[in-house]
């Protein structure tokens, strides 16, 4: 009897052990997960003809967004102006500032061309907030170190801040905004996203 | 040469001495904690200094948990930082508060600062690691920029015209070679850092590295330290050793020709230039050449990368700024 408690609660033990490594390593699996699911996409030469172009666009902005969390980001970079709008004027700014975001990011992806990723190590704290380290080696060997600030909401981890060798990009664009009027930042991000 | 060198090192002791001095003595009382309008929009914030022995973490909201041992040894952990004890208060992490009164020259009350800090920086970053960003002393701003404009013309009607020419004509494996030869004769400028540092094994890295790729790696147009053996090169300047021992940048400075830079980093550059194999080469013409030559080489590696910072930037000058100070302050931790 009393060997069989000690097996149940080994085995309780053990599966517990067991769903802490994989609760733990939620943020990078699913940086990885959406990484791969980009370069799966850039690299499938089926969408590679030039009348797939926008297919493709829309693929590769899809599995960005599910992976970026773009009101953190618009806070934050906004900062002071951020408790100044309207809720109409935050979603406004939310939708214009992802979308040069999105773009940034997508021009950068297009490049891609059998650079590889290492993923390097994921903290998290217990309040929801975690980092995850990766490394990008391109095709002249360059070795770049990044860092994606990620922030838990339900099961997912959402990015809010990307780090290329310590430049941050949201303190980036925070330092910018700091010193414009939110009337002109606005506007030079609107023509900025129509530039397309 | 040497002369430009003493005068460098002076202006630079005499930048950083009033920042020194006010690092070695915490200040008296909170009153003397000053913070600065520059005017009814800008603000500069005031710091706070902790002791290392308080961890700094935010609490997700925009403000921090203070965690601390307290004289039994017991850990408390306070959210404000007026119920920090005040011996807590000196030198160490800065804590960013936000400052928010148009008027100049005020002296920041902890109380005052705590409602402000609310009010403004809700959306602070998020950070354990102690990477909090710190203000750029710019007071050249508009010097700096008239040069920014002078190297963004450089940049697009000569230099990136004569790399993307040269990079049609040479490939791509071969300029990345070139760029393996320069890095490894600059070998002696990031020995020499690493050993100022006391990073005995980045130093001995640097001569295993130099040896490998000279010889195996022929004459260092190949890598093959890191190919055969993986070892990983260093990235050490003297600017990066100044910054090591606590010496702060100084005024921000974008040279013409060189780009961002600052006080502590320009003298970074001077000291670096005696390391520097290149500048050995007689007559002095064709050491110029070469540099020249290395950075056609570097950026026809690299065309595109300030076209997307531009691209993406409401304020490019601002923008490279921070990227510049940031990427100092990465390089420093390293």
């Amino acid at each position: 009897m009393s060997i069989n408690l000690f097996r149940v609660s080994l085995f309780f033990f053990l599966t517990l052990v067991m769903a802490l490594p994989s609760l733990a390593g939620q943020p990078m699996e699913q940086i990885r997960e959406t990484t791969d699911k980009i370069i799966s996409i850039v690299g499938d030469q089926a969408l590679k003809s030039p009348e797939k172009a926008k297919e493709r666009k829309r693929l590769i902005r899809q599995a960005v967004d599910e992976r970026f969390d773009w009101e953190e980001m618009s806070r934050r970079s906004l900062a002071r102006h951020w408790k100044r709008r309207t809720e109409d004027e935050k979603k406004e700014f939310i939708y214009f500032f992802g979308k040069l975001l999105e773009r940034t990011y997508l021009e950068q992806v297009e490049n891609y061309s059998g650079e590889k990723v290492l993923y390097l190590n994921e903290t998290v704290d217990g309040k929801g907030f975690g980092d995850v380290r990766i490394k990008i080696i391109t095709k002249q060997e360059t070795e770049i170190p990044v860092r994606y600030k990620v922030k838990k909401n339900g099961d997912g981890w959402y990015v809010y801040d990307i780090s290329v060798e310590g430049r941050s990009l949201i303190n980036n664009y925070r330092k910018q905004f700091q010193r414009m009027s939110y009337k002109k930042l606005i506007k030079q991000l609107k023509a900025k996203v129509a530039q397309e | 040469m040497r002369k430009i060198f003493v005068a460098f090192v002076c202006s630079a002791l005499w930048t950083i001495q009033p920042a020194v001095s006010s690092f070695a003595q915490p200040p008296e009382s909170l009153s003397e904690l000053k913070a600065t309008s520059i005017d009814g929009q800008t603000k500069r914030f005031g710091q706070f200094y902790l002791v290392p022995d308080v961890d700094v973490a935010s609490d997700g909201f925009g403000g921090y948990f203070y965690s601390y041992k307290d004289k039994r040894g017991n850990k408390t952990t306070t959210n404000s930082i007026d119920s920090l004890p005040k011996g807590l208060l000196m030198a160490g992490k800065p804590v960013q508060v936000a400052f928010n009164d148009a008027a100049t020259e005020v002296p920041v009350r902890v109380a005052e600062s705590r409602t402000s800090q609310h009010e403004v920086s809700e959306p602070s970053a998020h950070d354990e690691s102690g990477e909090f960003e710190g203000e750029i002393y710019d007071p050249i701003e508009p010097v700096n920029r008239a040069f920014f404009y002078f190297n963004d013309k450089l940049y697009f009607w000569v230099l990136k015209p004569i790399a993307k020419g040269y990079g049609k004509v040479f490939p791509e494996p071969l300029r990345v070679s070139v760029r393996n030869f320069f890095h490894n004769i600059f070998m002696p400028v990031r020995a020499v850092n690493c050993l100022l540092q006391g990073k005995i094994k980045g130093f001995g890295t640097e001569i295993t590295r130099f040896v490998v790729n000279s010889t195996m790696g022929v004459c260092g147009f190949g890598d093959a330290a890191k190919t055969a053996f993986d070892i990983d090169k260093r990235d050490e300047d003297f600017g990066q050793t100044l910054g090591f021992y606590g010496l702060g940048p100084g005024i921000y400075i974008n040279w013409p020709l060189l780009g961002p830079s600052n006080i502590r980093d320009t003298v970074g550059i001077v000291g670096d230039g005696f390391l520097n194999p290149v500048n050995y080469v007689e007559p002095f013409k064709y050491s110029l050449a070469i540099k020249g030559y290395d950075q056609v080489n570097r950026t026809s590696l690299s065309l595109g990368q300030y076209e997307a910072l531009k691209k993406a930037a409401f304020d490019p000058y601002i923008s490279l700024r921070e990227a510049y100070y940031e990427n100092r302050c990465y390089k420093i931790r390293k």
